[in-house]
């Protein structure tokens, strides 16, 4: 028979499991409103059978309480991660994107924003009205205003350009530092799962692996995770209880390793190591602190906010400088480098820093002052890199081994980021005063004093448009035409010189407009206008200029069809990911969420199970009485 | 098993159904306040690039219409409206060619004719003083030039080195009458005697002496030019350099083997014949012109004999050799003796005919060369020369028209302008002058015979006296008839001439009419193409209000809905029902 009293401890068990049931309730119904928080259950069993050698065989011993085990689904942990990852990269580019859409706003109406179209067109409406009235100072005042606006317009659009390139490194510095952050948290927060789940069988530390992933939650949005939980054997290959928990960052870097965790550090380019002409000071490169290797964020496999920033502060759409070794020479101090990208043939799109900019040659970085720039007949283009002498920059010089190596200046970002914007408001300013200029200084260029123009302003600083050298505040002579097959980047000035930030109208001609040249010939009378005809012809005529195979006035159609798309993909990525988030989120709700009615229900159904379970001991503990008091005494 | 809804879940999408619907409302509130279907390119990339393609077009349909346009308007208006006046000026019903038809058809007696004549001088004055005509300062007939006046306000002295393009068809003929002294007879000389020679009297002229002659001449655009004078050696110091009898010695040509030529200040030049290759034309010059080429220089050019003024030994030269040419600088006019004008009659009538000379005193209402010639000109300020239309010597067909074009219309211009040579030509004026001073020469033999007669008939004079003013008398009256003969003809012939002024004038005039009645329908197509854009403008960004206030309003049903439920779904739970 089995033991009279086991009544007493088969009730008392049920008693343990309801109150552990209740409490697991209690802890789910506080906690229903808790980021990351994760429903748990009491699992129960029931204990082994007693043998009673009774006829009837085996009795039950009452429940055994297992534990108390949070319900998630690691599944739906690693589908969120991903899709965080992707989300986190389409939130930044849809926020950029549409500060950049409204940089190149321009809106007629009761809201009117004056964008390039709107400007562009008051311009050649002045230049129109110029050429019928010519004699008039006015008129030209009016026009050489008008171009005024139009390159201020180019100026703070470029400033602005630059100043959100600054915003979106300053971020990225920000998101580096909260990923070091929660490299350390996470190292930690497995060192107490471990110290709380060793030893104690079955013991899970429920809020602090929560805890935990929430953290790669938070992590995943700014950069693609990859997580491991392995468990951890003791020599005998038996398992000690432990866990190791293994995070990758940016397509496999690990980040976390157990209880070490790594680190990476921002460091400002200076200001004779950037990598672009139009580059904003002080972008950062992202170290590895422990390695020194640069973070891989140009590939294509990292994901998160990280990779929108990068790819908006350095997206220039695939293009950027690379090239061969060609030629080592003066010890390494002059290195050749032939190009093949049209891109890099061209004066327009010319985008490297024309001194103190960065080159990689051969996998190693190098900094140089000057650059010759040399286009043959056939076609081919070649670079010649002077390296600096100073030991501070270039501890040695490229070796004779590096012939042959690829060379490159910044890495090619298949995203149209601020750079390519950047890139493309020079590339129109470039042309533009180009076309300008040829124009203007036509052959027999005469103003309104009648002179021969070249005789008494001296040629060269004749142009309409040029750019302002921002150390000392002259105006470029633009002395390289633009389409010449050589040019030292530093001895000499040209279209290359000139950004959008820099445009600016010859200043010679905002002190005195009568020194606009009009016409040819300089006894043909101040009404001629042939010049200023074929000036208002440029903005419509490809033959003149094409821009992006259409007219000068079509910049903005360009431009806005870029932004406008970019803005529009990265509205339908985030909508996109947003939406799967959501559903994800309601899966995982679905299995860890907390449910109101749920708990209501359990909290009846273990109330009446320590009910009865009481019930049960005080019906026993009636049948003891009878029993020891009541029976054969 | 099926999934299990949490309350969080419920929450969760609640919320974002939520959001979803507000975003709609915000969108749509915005669209109602700006009017707008989009808000920002992204919106709908192809609107908004549709947007900005339109307003642009928009923005020069307006330049065109509302500001290109009328600017053309007011300017062909004026230009009309000064066309008018010359037409009025330079017209048979009141104008110079009625005077002129009055002189040639009508009997006049001199002090008539001399009034008429005055008229026209002065009416010609007016017609230049309209080529003045601006509009808001700028001149309306001086092409590029509208800075510069078509004629001198004011009299000025500016040397012009002029070389006029003109075929043989400009060479024309007039008789000129010989008088010999007739016009200096007065009392006092008419019987001097020759001092070496009493025989002979000094005023010889007889009614034999009194001819006509046909002379053949280029008439330069201008009298009164700068006359070739020798140029004077000087010494040292600066002062002329004199012989021995107090002779000026003049500077001889370097390069003339003889030693002999002497040279002038300035040259004027006649040059006709293929210009477009060396040594196709032939050469007449003042100064002689040599090939350096060869050793000794050769000498290219054939003499031109300078006058100052129009001496009758001027047109006596030329009648009396065939291979001469005269230049007379105060009349403006080149003679060619008759096997010159032979040649020249001979050229095609296209071939080129170049007339060279220089001009510095300029008098009020006298054209300035530099709307019509090839000029050079010294700059005003700085040590050198200013050339004036210099494609016109060496382009073919000379692009130097200076027409004033406005845009307004894609790939659409108007002239505005009407140039100078279609409404105001040289010759009018010097046709009125030039009939003046055959008048003038009139009055003079008319005044000259009244004094004659006068003597005649006082009976001071006898014996040889008497026969000499007898003598006098009839070579007047033969000089009077000629001259009066010759004016009657000269001005048949001038009508001829002005109905073809008239005429080019009237060319001018219907040009510019037809250019503002085409300005006028292209208005119009601006208007209705303004209109059309602006509508397109609208439909394509502008929004339909009742739309988007049923839009608006099913917004708000749906939204009301999705509150009512979710508060309904999120109030109450099991625990409601739990007592």
């Amino acid at each position: 028979m089995a033991s009279t009293f086991l009544g007493l401890n088969i009730s008392y068990s049920g008693l343990v499991a309801s109150n552990a049931a209740l409490n697991s309730t209690a802890n789910n119904i506080a906690n229903i409103e808790t980021k990351g928080y994760s429903r748990q259950e009491v699992k129960q069993t029931a204990a082994e059978a007693m043998r009673c050698f009774q006829n009837y065989g085996c009795i039950g011993a009452g429940v055994d309480t297992l534990g108390v085990e949070r319900v998630r689904d690691i599944f739906y942990d690693e589908k969120f991660w991903s899709n965080n990852s992707k989300l986190g990269e389409a939130d930044k580019k849809q926020y950029y994107a549409a500060i950049i859409e409204n940089y190149l706003r321009d809106q007629r109406g009761t809201d009117e924003v004056k964008g390039f179209t709107t400007m562009f067109s008051e311009y050649q409406s002045k230049m129109s009205s110029l050429a019928t009235n010519t004699s008039n100072d006015n008129f030209a005042l009016d026009f050489i205003g008008g171009a005024g606006s139009l390159v201020e317009y180019f100026n703070i659009l470029y400033n602005n350009f630059q100043k959100m390139q600054t915003d979106v490194n300053d971020e990225i510095r920000i998101n580096i530092n909260q990923i070091n952050n929660y490299a350390q948290q996470i190292a930690t927060l497995t060192k107490q799962i471990n110290t709380v789940e060793v030893g104690g069988a079955g013991t899970v530390a429920n809020e602090l692996r929560d805890k935990r992933d929430l953290i790669i939650d938070n992590l995943s949005a700014i950069i693609d995770v990859e997580c491991k939980e392995t468990e951890v054997f003791d020599a005998n290959g038996n398992s000690i209880g432990a866990t190791n928990y293994v995070v990758k960052i940016s397509g496999g870097e690990l980040l976390v390793d157990g209880y070490r965790f790594r680190q990476m550090e921002c460091v400002p380019r200076t200001n004779w190591q950037k990598v672009n002409q139009n580059d904003a000071e002080g972008l950062y490169d992202v170290y590895w602190t422990d390695t020194k290797q640069e973070l891989g964020l140009g590939g294509k496999r990292t994901g998160g906010q990280l990779k929108g920033l990068f790819e908006m502060r350095d997206g220039n759409d695939y293009e950027s400088f690379s090239g061969k070794v060609d030629d080592v020479s003066d010890g390494g101090q002059t290195v050749r480098i032939r190009v093949k990208d049209d891109y890099l043939k061209s004066i327009v799109k010319s985008a490297i820093p024309l001194t103190n900019g960065r080159i990689k040659v051969g996998g190693e970085y190098f900094y140089y002052t000057d650059y010759d720039f040399e286009i043959n007949e056939n076609g081919e283009c070649y670079y010649t890199f002077h390296m600096s002498e100073d030991k501070a920059k270039n501890p040695y010089y490229p070796t004779n081994d590096a012939f042959g190596q690829n060379a490159g200046i910044g890495d090619k970002v298949n995203y149209q980021g601020i750079p390519y914007y950047m890139k493309q408001m020079n590339e129109w300013v470039r042309d533009y005063a180009a076309a300008f200029n040829k124009i203007y200084n036509v052959e027999n260029a005469s103003d309104y004093y009648g002179e021969k123009t070249g005789q008494i302003h001296g040629g060269a600083a004749d142009n309409f448009y040029t750019g302002t050298d921002e150390r000392d505040n002259t105006q470029y002579l633009l002395t390289v035409d633009i389409r010449a097959a050589s040019y030292n980047s530093v001895s000499e000035m040209g279209y290359y010189n000139i950004t959008a930030g820099n445009f600016a109208v010859s200043k010679q001609l905002e002190n005195d407009p009568r020194k606009l040249h009009t016409h040819t010939g300089e006894t043909e009378g101040e009404a001629k206008y042939d010049i200023i005809e074929s000036l208002v012809d440029l903005s419509t005529n490809i033959d003149k200029m094409k821009f992006r195979g259409c007219s000068a006035e079509s910049f903005l159609i360009c431009m806005l069809g870029d932004s406008g798309l970019n803005a529009q993909n990265a509205n339908s990525f985030q909508n996109i990911y947003d939406s799967i988030r959501e559903t994800i989120e309601n899966n995982r709700y679905g299995v860890s969420g907390v449910d109101k009615d749920e708990e209501a229900a359990n909290m009846i159904k273990f109330q009446n199970a320590f009910s009865l379970a009481s019930k049960m001991i005080s019906v026993l503990n009636e049948c003891y009485d009878r029993l020891i008091n009541s029976t054969g005494v | 098993m099926a999934m299990r809804i949490t309350t969080k879940m419920i929450q969760n999408t609640s919320i974002r159904n939520l959001t979803i619907n507000k975003q709609r409302q915000e969108k749509l509130t915005q669209q109602m306040a700006t009017g707008k279907k989009i808000t920002r390119p992204s919106d709908d990339p192809v609107t908004a690039i549709r947007a900005l393609k339109l307003n642009s077009t928009l923005d020069r349909i307006d330049q065109y219409y509302e500001r290109n346009a009328e600017d053309a308007v007011s300017w062909l208006d004026l230009t009309d409206k000064a066309i008018a006046t010359t037409v009025e000026v330079v017209g048979d019903k009141t104008g110079m060619a009625y005077k002129m038809n009055q002189i040639a058809n009508t009997y006049l007696e001199y002090s008539d004719k001399l009034t008429i004549a005055k008229e026209l001088v002065s009416l010609a004055e007016e017609y230049y003083s309209i080529g003045n005509a601006d509009s808001a300062g700028r001149s309306l007939f001086t092409g590029y030039r509208t800075d510069l006046p078509l004629v001198f306000k004011e009299p000025k002295t500016e040397t012009s080195a002029i070389t006029e393009q003109r075929t043989k068809l400009d060479m024309d003929k007039i008789t000129y009458v010989a008088t010999g002294c007739l016009r200096e007879l007065n009392e006092g000389n008419f019987n001097s005697k020759d001092k070496t020679d009493p025989s002979k009297y000094v005023m010889n002229t007889t009614e034999y002496d009194v001819t006509k002659h046909d002379i053949y001449r280029f008439r330069l655009a201008y009298g009164n030019t700068d006359a070739a004078k020798p140029i004077q050696k000087k010494n040292a110091d600066g002062t002329p350099t004199v012989d021995g009898a107090g002779n000026p010695i003049y500077e001889t040509d370097p390069k003339d083997l003889t030693g002999t030529r002497v040279l002038y200040e300035p040259n004027a030049k006649l040059e006709f014949g293929d210009f477009s290759r060396a040594s196709g034309t032939t050469i007449y010059s003042v100064n002689a012109i040599y090939d350096d080429s060869t050793a000794p220089p050769t000498k290219i050019s054939k003499d031109i004999i300078p006058f100052e003024s129009a001496d009758e030994a001027a047109y006596k030269t030329v009648a009396d050799n065939p291979d001469a040419v005269v230049y007379i600088a105060s009349t403006g006019e080149l003679l060619l003796g008759d096997k010159v004008k032979q040649t020249v009659a001979e050229l095609q009538s296209e071939t080129e005919v170049r007339l060279s000379y220089e001009k510095t005193e300029w008098k009020k209402n006298e054209i300035d060369p530099i709307h019509y010639f090839y000029v050079e000109r010294k700059h005003p300020t700085q040590d050198r020369m200013l050339v004036y239309n210099e494609k016109f010597l060496t382009d073919a067909t000379p692009s130097g028209k200076q027409i004033i074009e406005y845009d307004i219309g894609n790939n659409q211009t108007i002239r505005v302008n009407t140039t100078a040579d279609e409404l105001f030509t040289h010759n009018i004026g010097r046709d009125a002058h030039e009939l003046m001073d055959m008048i003038t020469e009139e009055g003079i033999m008319i005044a000259n015979l009244d004094k004659i007669e006068k003597l005649i008939e006082s009976g001071n004079y006898k014996d040889d006296d008497l026969a000499q003013l007898e003598r006098q008398q009839k070579a007047l009256a033969k000089a009077q008839t000629s001259l009066t003969d010759t004016i009657k003809k000269r001005s048949g012939e001038l009508i001829a001439n002005f109905k073809g002024y008239l005429e080019q004038i009237n060319i001018a005039s219907t040009n510019c009419g037809s250019r503002g009645a085409r300005l006028e329908l292209i208005k119009n197509r601006l208007g209705t193409q303004q209109e059309n854009y602006e509508e397109l403008v609208s439909t394509n960004e502008d929004e339909d209000y009742s739309e988007l206030t049923v839009q608006l309003s099913s917004i708000k049903t749906t939204y009301d809905a999705a509150l009512s439920s979710i508060a309904y779904v999120m109030q109450t739970s099991l625990l409601d029902y739990i007592r």
